[in-house]
């Protein structure tokens, strides 16, 4: 008997251990939470009256919370730093909007990783964040797949308080289903004490980027290893330049026909133009890893295009180096291409979306109010993370604390070039490919300069495998 | 009466012990192997992308394949790589196997330091090699520079370069091990039969053990073709991750066939199509791989 109880324990055991894992499995799947489908509901909106820091008493408008107060745990992943997050936005959330019961676990990730695992989460229905930070232009391809939480309804309201540019960038078909972020309308920064030292005009405002061209040249003349500006290799500053240009890559019919342009005879000459300035030494073109030591060893006259997040520059989330440059940088507005013509262009940016299958719909709405349109978020910038956010929500962009000058940036703003930028940005058509297109530009980009690949012949090749992918 | 059927059920129950045995590994096999193998299979023909799924079977993946001329360029690299690397590999392999095992004075610090690489981590050691091979700013540019020689441009134009060397660097420390567990299996006694004879070192290496190491120095390079076909990490990390991914154009002299189809997969949401690439990489890897061993005496052995 003990021989046969022997025998029998190890496989029924195994079994045992078996039938559990089998239970777990087909339990995980069924208790896992479904995709869509979630209904959200709107929350009635209140004015009240906020004393802040810096002395400043602002009316504001904010969500008034839900009457449920059970603790409540959230899930952001973005990629700037945790510590800026735990203390801004957490804070603001309990301290300021009324959602004392709600904690935010933030999760500093790469946009590219969390871009790939908030789109496996919202195809799968499962896991990923309650709130996403995706870069503006990918959250395209995110619209179709449905797994998107639809905030038309808690956006609308503030409609009128976007920028036109950035309004329109944030519909798809009619629906918002992302919020804008950070502002990413170019200005201009250049080093001050660099253009004395090799005698170059330092202008309040270039006349357009012809003079940008004739100092540079004037710089190489004396230095040969300095360079005017820096693109890196990096396809989105070809499309800022286009855009600046007016140069569009995407053409999209009323009845949804998508036209890739990228081997027009505008972009080429872009793309002519800024391989020119390469060939000559004016541009350096690197890595991202060679982007921070130009900057700080003199061989590196201006950063282009500037985008609003530069204004960390004056703050202590920089390298020392960058820190230890204070009033040497000055900030102005985007060259034209043509005199008296002002334009300015998009770099990057990013918006916060939710997860359509979120268990916490109210609060992750709640986190992307507080820190894309609360003005307790703008003034208590300073006291939780040493600056006021760079977001595009137009009552913080008219607050004057933003055109202040600053003592880094020689008496000039950071904010106020890119803030003006808003009236004169050129509209630009993105369609969900906008991502493979951005992907197929690189290769060609890189193509073109280190392979010397003729220009035509890689965007030709670049412009058809995003037709062979809308196609396909 | 009772105890007899109780007895027959254990006897049956015993002839079902190895499937038991067996089935929490098939159930895992079938869940996460042969399950996603299968449906890949299956959406590859079917138009599959991000919030589109057309069931109907199609053809056209496979089509769009044949004039793709990223995967073709991608294959173009890999010959390339593969041409000029498994030779690298095998000799290296073969030489640092034999000095260790004639042995040589510190050949344990020897041993640890062509090792270490395979140890350590793919990630830092790619962006260790990245740092390395900055042409502005990397130590290898700065040592050429201080002793007179011109800077090159090893993240560009020479980036085949670069990354076959961190694949040799980080993976022939493997390969050496193997080749040395060839060498230490050969019977001593064909040496010492061949020295009596009075043959040479050249002599005995090249009839006793070469011929030999063959099934080892064959399976080195059905290995290598394998790697060599899947390589993504490597060149990934070389051409910063995903960190940036967006924002930095990459180059196509490292963009290889699995680099691209997991960009079609998560950037461009393509799944049915990366679903018919790996597919063709997978056939390709299995054809390459099935004929050099069809060529070699491993099979035989």
């Amino acid at each position: 008997m003990e021989k046969h109880r022997d025998r029998i324990s190890t496989p029924v055991t195994a079994l045992i251990v078996i039938v559990a894992l089998v239970i777990g499995i087909v339990g995980g799947y069924f208790v896992a939470p479904t995709p869509a489908g979630v209904t959200t509901t709107v929350t009635a909106t209140e004015t009240r009256t906020v004393t802040v820091e810096r002395s400043v008493t602002t009316q504001v408008t904010t969500t008034a919370p839900p009457t449920t107060h059970e603790r409540v745990d959230i899930t952001v992943w973005t990629n700037w730093p945790a510590r800026w997050d735990d203390n801004a936005v957490g804070r603001v959330l309990r301290e300021n909007l009324g959602y004392d019961y709600v904690h935010v676990a933030h999760e500093e990730k790469d946009l590219g990783d969390i871009e790939e695992l908030t789109l496996l989460a919202v195809q799968t229905g499962m896991g990923g964040p309650d709130v996403a930070q995706i870069e503006w232009p990918h959250v395209t391809a995110f619209y179709k797949s449905g797994g998107l939480l639809d905030l038309t309804d808690k956006v609308m309201p503030y409609k009128d308080k976007f920028p036109d540019f950035h309004w329109n960038m944030m519909t798809y078909k009619g629906r918002v289903y992302a919020v804008f972020y950070d502002l990413s309308s170019c200005g201009v920064m250049y080093r001050t004490d660099l253009f004395a030292k090799y005698g170059l005009k330092t202008p309040d405002k270039w006349d357009s980027w012809d003079d940008v061209v004739t100092e540079g040249r004037k710089l190489k003349a004396q230095n040969k290893s300095a360079y005017m500006f820096n693109v890196w290799n990096d396809p989105s500053i070809y499309l800022a330049f286009a855009q600046a240009k007016g140069v569009q890559v995407f053409e999209e019919s009323p009845d949804g026909e998508i036209k890739v342009l990228l081997d027009s005879p505008e972009f080429i000459a872009v793309a002519e133009w800024l391989d020119s300035l390469v060939k000559e030494g004016i541009c350096f073109y690197g890595d991202y890893a060679s982007y921070w030591p130009p900057l700080t060893d003199g061989t590196m006259l201006m950063d282009v295009p500037f985008p609003a997040w530069n204004s960390w520059f004056a703050t202590t989330a920089v390298p020392p180096e960058m820190q230890a440059m204070s009033g040497k940088w000055r900030v102005v507005e985007f060259p034209p291409f043509e005199k008296g013509k002002p334009t300015s262009c998009i770099w990057g940016g990013s918006v916060l979306a939710i997860p359509a299958h979120t268990k916490h719909p109210e609060e992750a709405w709640a986190y992307i109010y507080a820190c894309t349109m609360s003005m307790e978020y703008f003034l208590r910038g300073p006291e939780l993370f040493q600056e006021y956010p760079a977001n595009v929500y137009l009552p913080m962009l008219e607050r004057p604390e933003l055109n202040e000058p600053y003592p880094y940036f020689n008496g000039s703003s950071p904010f106020t070039p890119c803030i003006k930028a808003l009236q004169y940005l050129p509209q630009i058509t993105v369609t969900e490919y906008y991502a493979v297109m951005e992907e197929q530009l690189g290769l060609a980009v890189n193509a073109i300069i280190v392979e010397g690949v003729p220009i035509e012949t890689a965007l030709k090749q670049a412009a058809d495998n995003v037709r062979a992918e809308i196609a396909g | 009466m009772s105890r007899g059927r109780s007895g027959k059920r254990i006897r049956d129950l015993s002839k079902a012990y190895p499937f038991i045995y067996l089935l929490p590994f098939l159930i895992l096999f079938s869940l996460f192997f042969a399950y996603p193998m299968i449906h890949s299979l299956y959406i590859s023909f079917t138009r599959y992308k991000i919030g589109e799924f057309d069931p109907t079977f199609t053809l056209r993946n496979y089509e769009r394949i044949l004039g793709d001329s990223l995967f073709w360029n991608g294959f173009t690299v890999l010959l390339m790589i593969g041409a000029i690397q498994l030779p690298i590999t095998v000799l290296m392999s073969l030489a640092l196997a034999a000095i260790t095992y004639h042995g040589i004075r510190g050949g344990k610090i020897f041993n640890i330091g062509y090792f270490t690489p395979t140890v350590s981590s793919l990630v830092v050691a790619a962006t260790i090699w990245a740092a390395i091979l900055n042409p502005a700013y990397g130590i290898l540019n700065h040592l050429l520079r201080s002793v007179g020689l011109p800077p090159q441009d090893w993240l560009g134009r020479l980036i085949q370069i670069s990354l076959m060397n961190v694949i040799n660097w980080r993976w022939f420390g493997w390969y050496v091990v193997i080749v040395f567990a060839g060498m230490s299996a050969i019977p001593i006694d064909l040496y010492e039969s061949a020295k009596i004879d009075g043959s040479g070192r050249i002599k005995t290496f090249r009839r006793i053990t070469l011929p030999l190491l063959q099934p080892t120095l064959m399976y080195i390079i059905f290995v290598s073709i394998i790697s060599v076909v899947n390589l993504f990490a490597e060149p990934y990390i070389m051409l910063g991750g995903s960190t940036f991914s967006s924002q930095t154009a990459r180059s196509r002299l490292i963009y290889t066939p699995v680099m691209y189809l997991y960009d079609v997969a998560f950037r461009y949401f393509n799944f049915g199509y990366s679903a018919a690439l790996s597919w063709i990489v997978f056939i390709i890897g299995f054809l390459s791989s099935f004929l050099v061993l069809r060529k070699s005496a491993f099979m035989r052995i």
